[in-house]
C-alpha cells in the first residue's frame, strides 16, 4: 500500500480546495455579493469546520477506504450504487477543472490555440503521473504547493497598487440574506472537495494526527480565499470584478512596480498550470480509485486511459463556451457538490453514529486498522 | 486526420493495458476496461461526427439562464 506524509496529504487537501477558487471565485462572490465576499468567508468557517468535524469522524470510525466504506456502513447494494454515483461526480470535478483551465488559458492567455492541444498538454503529466502511482503524484503536489502557491499569493499582494481603496469592502448593512447564504453554499461546495481526505487519509502515515493536517488545510484554505476575494474588490471594486472573465489574472497584467516589475501574468500561469494538474491527478485518482473499489477490480491504474480520452472530450462536449461554464459555476456545481459531497457524508456519519455501539468511544474501529 | 490518430491513441492504450490483463486473466477487470473504452469511444464520435448528445448541465444551465 502506498503511503503519504503527512505534509504530502496537507498538500493534497489544499491543493484540491484551493485552486478552482483562485480561478473563479472572486468574480462568482462580486456577482453575487458584491463587496460583501469577505463576509461570506467569514460565514462559510462554521460549515466549513462541520464538514472537516465530519469526514474526520467518518475516517476514524471505518475501516476501509472511500468509497468501500459506504458499503461498509450502509450494505452492499446501496453502499455499490452510492458509489458508482460518487464515481461520476468525482470524475466531474475532473472535467469542470480542464474546463475552467481551458477556457482561463483561452480567453487570457492564448487566444485562438486549439482547445485539443491545450486540453492534451494538461492531461498527458497528469497521465503519466498517475501511471506511476500515488507517491509519485503526491511528491510532485508538494513540490507545486511549497513553490506555485507563495508564487501565486505574492502576485496577489503585488496587486495591492496605488489605486487600491479599502473602502470599496464597504458598506457592510447592505446585503440580502438569501445572496450572503448563497455565497457561503459557494465556498462550502469548494471546502467540500476536501471528501478526498476519505480515501486518501488511510494512506497516510499517521491517521490518528489526520485532524491537524486538515485543520491547518481548512484554515490556510480559509486564508487564501480570504485574500483571493477581497484584494480584486478592492483593486477593482465589486462592479468590475464581476464583469471581468478571471479578475485575478488582470490584477497579475496590471501588476506595475516603479515600471520596473511588469508583464508577470506569465508567472501567474504558470504557478495556475501546475496547481490544474494536481487538482486533476487528485481528482482523477479518487475517480479511478472508486471504479476499482466499486467494481472490485485488481488495479486502479487499468482505468486510467479510458478515464483520459472521457475527461478530454466531455471537456469539449459538456460545457459549449465560457457563458455556460460560468452560469453552471454559479448555479448548478455547486448545488451537486454540496449534495453529494457535504450531505451526504452528514447523513453517513449520522448512520455511523446510531449504528456504533453504545459506550463505544469514537475512533474505536480505526484503531484496529 | 483526427479521427485516426485518436484510433491510433486508442490503439497505443489497448497495447498498454490488455496485454497485463489478459495475462492475469483479471476477466472482470478486462469488462470494465472494454465497457469505459467503448464510452469513451463514443463520446469520441459524438464529439467528431456532431452525433446528436443528451447533456444534462447545458440544459439546466439553459433553464437557470431563461429565455
Amino acid at each position: 500500500m502506498a503511503k503519504l506524509t503527512n505534509i504530502q496529504l496537507f498538500c493534497i487537501l489544499f491543493v484540491t480546495m484551493a485552486v478552482t477558487p483562485y480561478q473563479v471565485l472572486a468574480k462568482l462572490l462580486a456577482a453575487n455579493v458584491a463587496q460583501h465576499g469577505w463576509v461570506v468567508i467569514i460565514g462559510s468557517i462554521a460549515p466549513g469546520l462541520l464538514l472537516v468535524w465530519i469526514y474526520y469522524y467518518i475516517l476514524v470510525n471505518s475501516r476501509r477506504t472511500f468509497p468501500g466504506m459506504l458499503e461498509e456502513h450502509l450494505g452492499t447494494l446501496i453502499g455499490k450504487t452510492l458509489g458508482f454515483v460518487y464515481i461520476w461526480v468525482f470524475f466531474l470535478v475532473v472535467v469542470m477543472s480542464l474546463v475552467i483551465f481551458a477556457n482561463f488559458f483561452l480567453s487570457n492567455v492564448l487566444p485562438g490555440m486549439p482547445i485539443s492541444i491545450l486540453l492534451i498538454f494538461i492531461i498527458l503529466p497528469a497521465f503519466y503521473a498517475l501511471r506511476n502511482g500515488l507517491e509519485t503524484t503526491a511528491r510532485v503536489i508538494e513540490i507545486i504547493i511549497m513553490t506555485g502557491y507563495p508564487l501565486a499569493m505574492v502576485l496577489l499582494f503585488l496587486g495591492l497598487g496605488p489605486e487600491t481603496d479599502w473602502s470599496r469592502l464597504m458598506p457592510i448593512g447592505s446585503f440580502a440574506m438569501a445572496d450572503i447564504a448563497k455565497g457561503i453554499l459557494l465556498v462550502s461546495s469548494y471546502c467540500s472537495f476536501m471528501i478526498v481526505v476519505l480515501t486518501l487519509g488511510p494512506f497516510c502515515h499517521q491517521p490518528r494526527l489526520l485532524w491537524r493536517w486538515m485543520l491547518s488545510a481548512y484554515g490556510l484554505f480559509v486564508f487564501s480565499v480570504l485574500v483571493m476575494v477581497v484584494i480584486p474588490i478592492v483593486a477593482y471594486g465589486p462592479a468590475l470584478t464581476a464583469v471581468q472573465t478571471f479578475p485575478i489574472f488582470n490584477i497579475a497584467r496590471a501588476t506595475n512596480i516603479a515600471g520596473f516589475i511588469h508583464n508577470i501574468e506569465i508567472i501567474l500561469v504558470s504557478a495556475v498550470m501546475p496547481g490544474v494538474f494536481a487538482i486533476l491527478a487528485v481528482f482523477w485518482f479518487v475517480t479511478c480509485y472508486s471504479i476499482q473499489q466499486v467494481f472490485g477490480l485488481q488495479d486502479y491504474r487499468v482505468m486510467i486511459g479510458p478515464t483520459a480520452i472521457m475527461a478530454g472530450i466531455l471537456a469539449v462536449l459538456l460545457v459549449p463556451n465560457i457563458h455556460f461554464l460560468y452560469i453552471m459555476l454559479d448555479q448548478i456545481f455547486p448545488w451537486i457538490f454540496i449534495t453529494i459531497f457535504g450531505i451526504f457524508p452528514v447523513i453517513l456519519a449520522l448512520v455511523i453514529r446510531v449504528k456504533r455501539p453504545k459506550g463505544t468511544p469514537s475512533g474505536t474501529t480505526a484503531d484496529k486498522k | 486526420m483526427f479521427t485516426a490518430l485518436f484510433f491510433l491513441l486508442v490503439v497505443f492504450l489497448l497495447a498498454l493495458d490488455v496485454p497485463n490483463l489478459r495475462r492475469q486473466r483479471l476477466n472482470k477487470d478486462l469488462l470494465v476496461y472494454t465497457v469505459f473504452m467503448l464510452l469513451a469511444i463514443y463520446l469520441a464520435m459524438v464529439q467528431f461526427y456532431h452525433w446528436p448528445f443528451f447533456n444534462p448541465l447545458l440544459i439546466m444551465a439553459m433553464q437557470v439562464q431563461g429565455p
